[in-house]
């Protein structure tokens, strides 16, 4: 009797020893020595912004956690917002818009048929682990995004697929020990601007020999904060790098906080236990403006947000009038209440502060009659069930996804459509969406590098059509906009892409793969003791110019 | 239902002649016990207000409860709108009128599951003891040692979220409450001389435990159900905050708290109401529940 309840009781140790360790290493993803890690972790949430030994700390409030550390494998906009802080392009973009300024190249030239581009490469530049920055790390970096097609933007960008993993980059080479020369097959016009997106970030080709498959948790730059510490779902710690080559951040350590819910977020700025968040609800602006410790900053804007259908599911979204009928059936106007004044009903893909964007095109407009005709003539007057997919955590772009999910549910049932909404969290919503598993789903983008080609091509060319990375959602896929979108890509001059780009939203607006939803500026709220905080139209800026008052 | 008594204890039918001369009226002299206790007078009134709104929602409501009115929204309690106006303009009062429905609906069939599920099993296991005891109320001590809400988390993690999974996997949460007390009760009451004469005369095991044991079990049980109804309505409403219950238009009250969070500081009406009908309907349940345990107690008859 006594050996079985001995046998028991160790058994159930066993079975607690287990799964707590199982736990704990989910929980946490930070680099070298786990324990001294947590011990910093502690001390820094503790003590704010002006501890005892004089650290400034810069708390930023988010609403969901970064997918990946590693740039070239994520396109999500809170990953990106920390890699952009770890990691340096070979240009950057100017501190408020989408011209661009050197940084890890100093110069640059390009040939006359636009196919040579040749950069010349800052000296003295150390990677955080302490390697040298050189011409053979950035050949390094391309060779290793053209090697995957997990490499997501690079294939995005540059055209990569399945068969030609390299896309229209043919070749990159070291022509000096701090000179880069890049051989493109084809002219491609917002090469530069693209480089300098933050998933171009340089880096350091020992770490990723040294971490394998953890790279991802283990990033290792150049840029203005060095990577400390990241518990997941929790935050992400960041130090400043002492020995940045541009301007050395003001403040000395940087922690991005996920905080999922917009008031509670918004209630830790009001307690000051975080210096500035994204996410506002639209409603608490007022109180934020009227709070003399808040101050409310309205990022440009140069997003959209949709509702994508998915035309290449078999059921009614695949056809052209029901997709139509959708988006006469939501009443635009009346959803932009649910914006409280930072969103504009869009009607284009792209937004009105990129070059390119037709404003000819007359948009759908609410019309049930007219909706209800098309839905007949479709052979759907008695309507059917679709599914709505939805992220559970606001975007810049959409702050309310589900009220905003379930208004256009009531719409759309006035004409007989039953909307059932699907809701997952950020991680969850971008896979499934990327697989096709929706019939419809909100996403919206925020522009990269100020270029049409960044939505048009990105979001709605069958080259980004594929199931598991997709870009287009929608997996629309229209040869006439294909080879529009291909030929404003090749041609340099910009009043011909121009007129390229208007024809294909002419097109896109005829088969209604979206309804386009809004573009917004977002608010994001800091407490007044932030000083030169100034919001990136791509909506993540580097953290080395702003300052804390004391 | 059977011949027998359906007190157990024989020797409290001494003390009760005086106010009712008939032994079965064991039920009345509960009921008006239980009607001079305040609170559960209280409970009781709750509870059949409850009901009359369920039934008489579409009377009762102003508006419908899933119509958006979007230039409405965050409507400050009024005239108009008697609790105010959610995040899409939809009229709060009518909401919460047509979520008494669903609450009634979940706290129901909810303990509906626990109590057909844990009366057999522990019917089953008090009677038969030994090992068949053994293995159910091994089982039932497992399920006993999941927080509960976590455990329906779960549960609703495996099935999908949707309010019938919501109202399955708290049902499945509640049954080791209903299994322990059963096999206690059923413990005692299969020890009694007429449990005895029936197996004398050669009743099979079915028959006893179905028309002689367990409907003398009846006590605890409705003790039990009453008091977990309120704990599945708030089980429940748990799961509809987190989005694991009942799914967008339904008025639940638990998604109505998780809707409004966002404007808590600007439109504090919008959380408040809804806040209030979970918090009376589970009070109701609890103090009539208490009553009723009370009354049913045959130590405080006299």
């Amino acid at each position: 009797m006594k050996k079985k309840a001995l046998w028991t009781l160790l058994s159930l140790l066993l079975i607690m020893i287990i799964t707590i360790s199982g736990c704990s290493g989910d929980e946490k993803a930070n680099s070298d020595d786990q324990k001294d890690a947590s011990d910093d972790t502690e001390q820094t949430n503790d003590d704010n912004e002006d501890s005892d030994d004089g650290k400034k700390t810069f708390v930023f409030g988010r609403g969901a956690d970064s997918v990946q550390l590693d740039p070239s494998k994520v396109t999500d906009g809170e990953s990106i917002y920390v890699t952009n802080q770890i990691y340096d392009t070979l240009v950057r973009y100017e501190e408020e818009s989408t011209e661009v300024r050197p940084a890890l190249a100093t110069e640059w030239d390009t040939s006359d048929d636009g196919l040579t581009w040749t950069f010349t490469l800052r000296e003295g530049v150390k990677f955080h682990d302490g390697t040298d920055f050189t011409a053979e790390d950035v050949v390094f970096n391309f060779e290793r995004w053209a090697s995957s097609a997990e490499n997501i933007y690079y294939g995005y960008m540059f055209g990569a697929t399945e068969d030609n993993l390299s896309g229209i980059i043919d070749k990159v080479e070291a022509t000096g020990d701090y000179e880069v020369q890049i051989t493109l097959s084809e002219p491609n016009a917002p090469f530069l601007s693209t480089l300098a997106m933050p998933p171009f970030g340089i880096a350091s080709p020992d770490a990723i020999e040294k971490y394998g498959e953890d790279y991802f948790k283990n990033p290792v730059g150049t840029g203005p904060f060095v990577f400390k510490e990241w518990i997941v779902d929790d935050s992400i710690t960041l130090t400043k790098n002492e020995e940045y080559f541009g301007e050395v951040a003001k403040v000395d350590e940087v922690i991005f906080r996920t905080i999922p819910d917009n008031g509670a977020r918004f209630m830790e700025l009001q307690a000051g236990s975080i210096d500035a968040m994204n996410g506002l609800n639209p409603q608490d602006i007022d109180t934020a403006e009227s709070d003399e410790n808040l101050q409310v900053i309205r990022r440009p804007s140069m997003n959209v947000s949709y509702m994508a259908m998915n035309t290449d599911k078999e059921g009614p979204m695949s056809n052209k009038l029901v997709r139509q009928a959708v988006n006469l059936a939501i009443d635009k106007d009346k959803l932009m209440t649910l914006f409280e004044g930072i969103g504009k009903p869009a009607k284009n893909p792209l937004p009105p502060s990129i070059w390119g964007y037709n404003d000819e095109i007359e948009d759908y407009g609410y019309d049930i009659e007219e909706a209800k005709r098309l839905l007949a003539e479709a052979g759907y007057g008695d309507g059917f069930e679709v599914s709505l997919y939805t992220m559970s955590n606001p975007r810049p772009y959409l702050p309310q996804p589900k009220v905003t999910a379930q208004a256009i549910q009531q719409m759309l049932s006035e004409v007989n459509i039953k909307v059932n909404i699907v809701e997952n969290d950020w991680d969850t919503h971008l896979t499934k969406t990327e697989n096709g598993e929706h019939d419809m789903a909100f996403l919206g983008w925020t522009g990269d590098n100020g270029d049409p080609d960044n939505f048009l091509y990105v979001l709605l060319d069958k080259d980004n059509a594929k199931k598991g990375s997709a870009g287009n959602i929608a997996f629309y896929k229209n040869d006439e906009v294909h080879d529009l979108l291909k030929s404003a890509q090749t041609e340099m001059d910009q009043a011909k892409r121009t007129d390229y780009y208007m024809q294909a939203q002419e097109i896109i607006k005829e088969d209604a793969p979206w309804f386009p939803i809004a573009h917004t500026t977002p608010p994001i709220a800091a407490s007044a003791d932030v000083v030169d905080y100034l919001p990136h139209p791509t909506g993540s800026e580097p953290f080395n110019f702003l300052d804390i008052k004391e | 239902m059977s011949a027998e008594p359906h007190i157990s204890p024989p020797q409290l039918e001494v003390s009760k002649p005086k106010a009712h001369p008939k032994s079965s009226s064991l039920w009345l002299d509960a009921l008006s016990r239980l009607v001079k206790s305040k609170t559960s007078f209280i409970g009781l009134c709750l509870i059949l207000l409850l009901i009359l709104t369920a039934i008489f929602a579409p009377v009762i409501a102003t508006y419908d409860p899933t119509e958006v009115q979007l230039l409405d929204r965050y409507q400050a309690p009024s005239s108009e709108h008697w609790l105010g106006t959610d995040e899409l303009g939809r009229d709060i009062f009518s909401r919460i009128v047509y979520g008494s429905r669903i609450s009634i609906q979940v706290g129901v069939i909810a303990v509906g599951i626990s109590a057909i599920v844990g009366i057999l099993l522990g019917g089953i296991a008090g009677y038969f003891g030994r090992w068949v005891d053994q293995i159910i109320m091994r089982i039932i001590d497992i399920l006993m040692a999941f927080p509960s809400i976590l455990l329906a988390i779960a549960l609703v993690a495996v099935l999908g979220p949707s309010l019938t999974n919501a109202m399955i996997a708290v049902g499945i949460v509640g049954v080791p409450q209903f299994a322990r007390i059963v096999r206690s009760t059923v413990l005692s009451v299969k020890e009694t001389e007429y449990i005895e004469a029936a197996r004398a005369i050669g009743a099979k095991s079915n028959r006893i435990l179905f028309q002689h044991v367990l409907p003398n079990c009846t006590a605890p049980i409705i003790v039990q159900a009453t008091l977990g109804i309120g704990t599945a309505i708030l089980d429940a409403a748990g799961l509809s905050f987190l989005g694991l219950g009942a799914q967008p238009p339904a008025p639940e009250w638990g998604a109505m708290l998780s809707d409004g969070r966002a404007a808590l500081q600007t439109s504090p009406w919008v959380i408040t109401f809804p806040g209030i009908a979970i918090f009376l309907v589970v009070l109701a349940f609890n103090l009539f529940g208490d009553g009723l345990r009370d009354a049913l107690d045959p130590r405080l008859k006299q």
